[in-house]
């Protein structure tokens, strides 16, 4: 079993709901996101790029990579971040002596710190979310907690809280585009090696070595707005 | 009477000041610094790496005085010591201040990741401080019997004398082998690591030296003072040999990236890389000059420490400014476009995504700043007053 992503560009309407809901489900602290989505080239999200009549818009999720070679966990010094039999990189929030090696390490600027005390800054604004439930593995592994831990780095698990259950990720479920597709890649039938087969992809970093998990369908939105420009 | 622990005074002060500030920061979080997730490291990180510098002088001292025989090194080895531990200690100190759980960092040993550049940092660094504080035990019992303690000392030295290199450069390494931060990915900054130790170390022992040596002391003692500013002159033009092999490089690239992290070095940081490249250029010919007095050089080695701790800060400043995750969008401007990294704050009217941020230490990460600083002060003003008696001219012997 080895998890990974494939995230169809084409489909990604750069709405944010895979952002926010992984936000809701996991407990991030104010400040902190596990996954983001902006527009490529653009100062601001949702503004077009281009130049001579020729504009375009295309959006790019980024979450944690789940690299097979993760430059974050061969830095840890403690061994908080691991890679779980399923693939999935976590962290140990009870291992976790925050460092921040790994942060300075990832290629894709994903990990987050707790800077503070979250729940304060919870308390502060009113509100308070997340899945209510610790969800540890062997041994005594606590990989994701509602009430987080100051000092500790955090990123995204792949929902481990809803895999572990044999759900999907939070943010695959809720894409409206469905431009998530999440499943083994070491199933040659799953959904997600079926189109790692059949499509253009690429990863991002690729130069870094770190050789992610997360494949990227690679967008012909440009080509399209070639062909009517043209 | 009052002077005489007047070092000590202040470095105890230094020591209260940054103790009472770090656990203001233990209870509340390092959301005190200016650090985020996009500038992850920096103060603290910076003053841990000017300390190994610093602690190398100390010890390349004493095992040079004791291992090659070097007796114009002598009536400064000791003092060594004692500066070679205080800094180390100050090292320790200033990379516990910027751990996010302080209190589990014994799971480096419980869990280790061998792995991990890290963990093998904090191997080199322990053994490190014993070695030093084996010195120091030395020097206190058996200082005054010169002969007994020659013989135990050119034994420690053995151990001691390589250990200074290897700690600078694994001290490094952790920042070496990150491919995604070009401003680091590379094998000559370990190696100029070691050649910032010797002339960050000695130029360190030069000010403290001139400081605490008496004047009739330094005129009988000159050789030990030249020579120490000759080899540390020595270091400093290789450390600039090293600089410019590392820039021509990055220069040569001509990639967009290098071509950024150029700017950031020059242009946004300009006037830190003038002062991290002046100053210690003045003093590398300050410092080969024959026949001054200890004045000089004691100046000498506090412009070398001042530039060698803008370079440590420097190792940060452009590296996190330089965003790993960058794509090419043609039509854009500019057309390298790196994705936005996450704060970690929610303030009103703050961006809470960004790709630059403009580091600049808050007054508390300064307060807990000086715990480090008070350490060595109070250490070298602690051995001081041990070794010199009332008479105060038999300072370092």
């Amino acid at each position: 079993m080895r998890y990974g992503m494939v995230i169809d560009l084409d489909k990604c309407i750069g709405c944010q709901t895979c952002a926010v809901v992984c936000k809701m489900h996991n407990s991030q602290p104010p400040g902190t996101w596990w996954n983001r989505v902006f527009t490529q080239g653009a100062q601001y999200h949702q503004t077009s790029v281009g130049s001579d009549g020729v504009y375009k818009q295309e959006y790019l999720p980024v979450s944690c990579q789940m690299c097979d070679n993760p430059a974050c966990q061969k830095v840890c010094p403690t061994g908080a971040t691991y890679t779980n039999e399923d693939g999935v990189v976590l962290v140990d929030y009870d291992r976790c002596i925050g460092c921040r090696t790994c942060m300075a390490a990832c290629p894709y600027g994903v990990r987050q710190f707790n800077w503070k005390d979250p729940e304060p800054a919870k308390d502060a604004l009113g509100y308070d979310y997340g899945y209510p439930f610790d969800a540890t593995e062997d041994p005594k592994r606590r990989v994701y907690t509602q009430d987080r831990p100051a000092g500790v780095v955090e990123k995204c698990t792949f929902c481990a809280q809803y895999t572990q259950q044999g759900e999907k990720p939070a943010c695959v479920r809720a894409c409206p585009g469905k431009a998530r597709i999440f499943g083994d890649l070491d199933d040659p039938n799953s959904e997600v090696s079926i189109l790692l087969h059949s499509k253009q992809v690429h990863r991002l970093g690729e130069q870094y070595g770190t050789q992610p998990k997360v494949y990227y369908i690679s967008s012909n939105k440009s080509k399209n707005i070639e062909e009517v420009s043209g | 009477m009052k002077r005489r622990y007047l070092g000590l005074l202040i470095g105890l002060v230094l020591c209260g000041a940054g103790l009472a500030g770090w656990i203001y920061q233990i209870i509340n979080g390092l959301a005190i610094t200016d650090m985020n997730n996009l500038f992850s490291w920096g103060l603290y990180m910076g003053t841990f790496e000017f300390f190994i510098g610093v602690s190398s002088g100390g010890m390349l001292l004493f095992s040079l005085a004791y291992l090659f025989r070097v007796d114009s090194l002598k009536p400064y080895a000791k003092l060594g010591a004692f500066t070679a531990f205080g800094s180390v200690v100050a090292a320790g100190v200033a990379i516990m201040t910027d751990l996010g759980q302080p209190f589990r960092v014994m799971q480096m040993l419980i869990t280790p990741n061998v792995a991990s550049p890290l963990f093998w940092d904090v191997i080199v660094l322990g053994v490190y401080a014993i070695i030093c504080l084996v010195a120091v035990i030395l020097v206190i019992k058996d200082g005054k019997n010169e002969q007994a303690f020659a013989a135990k000392a050119r034994k420690l030295s053995w151990v001691a004398f390589p250990f200074v290199f290897i700690m600078n450069a694994v001290t490094t390494l952790m920042f070496a082998v990150q491919n995604s931060r070009e401003w680091w990915h590379s094998a000559i900054l370990p190696a100029d690591s070691m050649t910032v130790g010797v002339n960050l170390g000695l130029s360190f022992m030069l000010l403290v030296c001139a400081i605490t040596v008496p004047a009739n002391s330094f005129e009988r003692d000159r050789a030990g003072f030249q020579l120490m500013a000759r080899i540390a002159a020595g270091a400093l033009l290789v450390h600039f040999a090293f600089t410019a092999l590392e820039l021509s490089t990055l220069a040569w690239n001509g990639s967009e990236e290098s071509k950024h992290l150029l700017d950031l070095v020059f242009g946004t940081y300009g006037t830190l890389s003038l002062f991290e490249m002046l100053l210690p250029f003045l003093a590398m010919l300050a410092l080969m000059a024959k026949g001054r007095g200890k004045t000089w050089y004691g100046v000498s080695g506090l412009l070398v420490v001042v530039g060698m701790f803008i370079h440590r800060m420097m190792l940060l400043l452009p590296a996190f400014n330089s965003i790993g995750l960058t794509i090419p969008v043609p039509g854009a401007e500019p057309e390298l476009w790196s994705f936005p990294i996450s704060s970690g704050f929610f303030e009103e009217g703050q961006d809470v995504f960004i790709r630059f941020w403009d580091y600049a230490p808050t007054p508390l990460e300064l307060c807990v700043n000086l715990l480090p600083f008070g350490v060595v002060i109070a250490v070298v003003a602690l051995s001081k007053i041990l070794f010199t008696g009332n008479k105060g001219s038999q300072a370092a012997k």
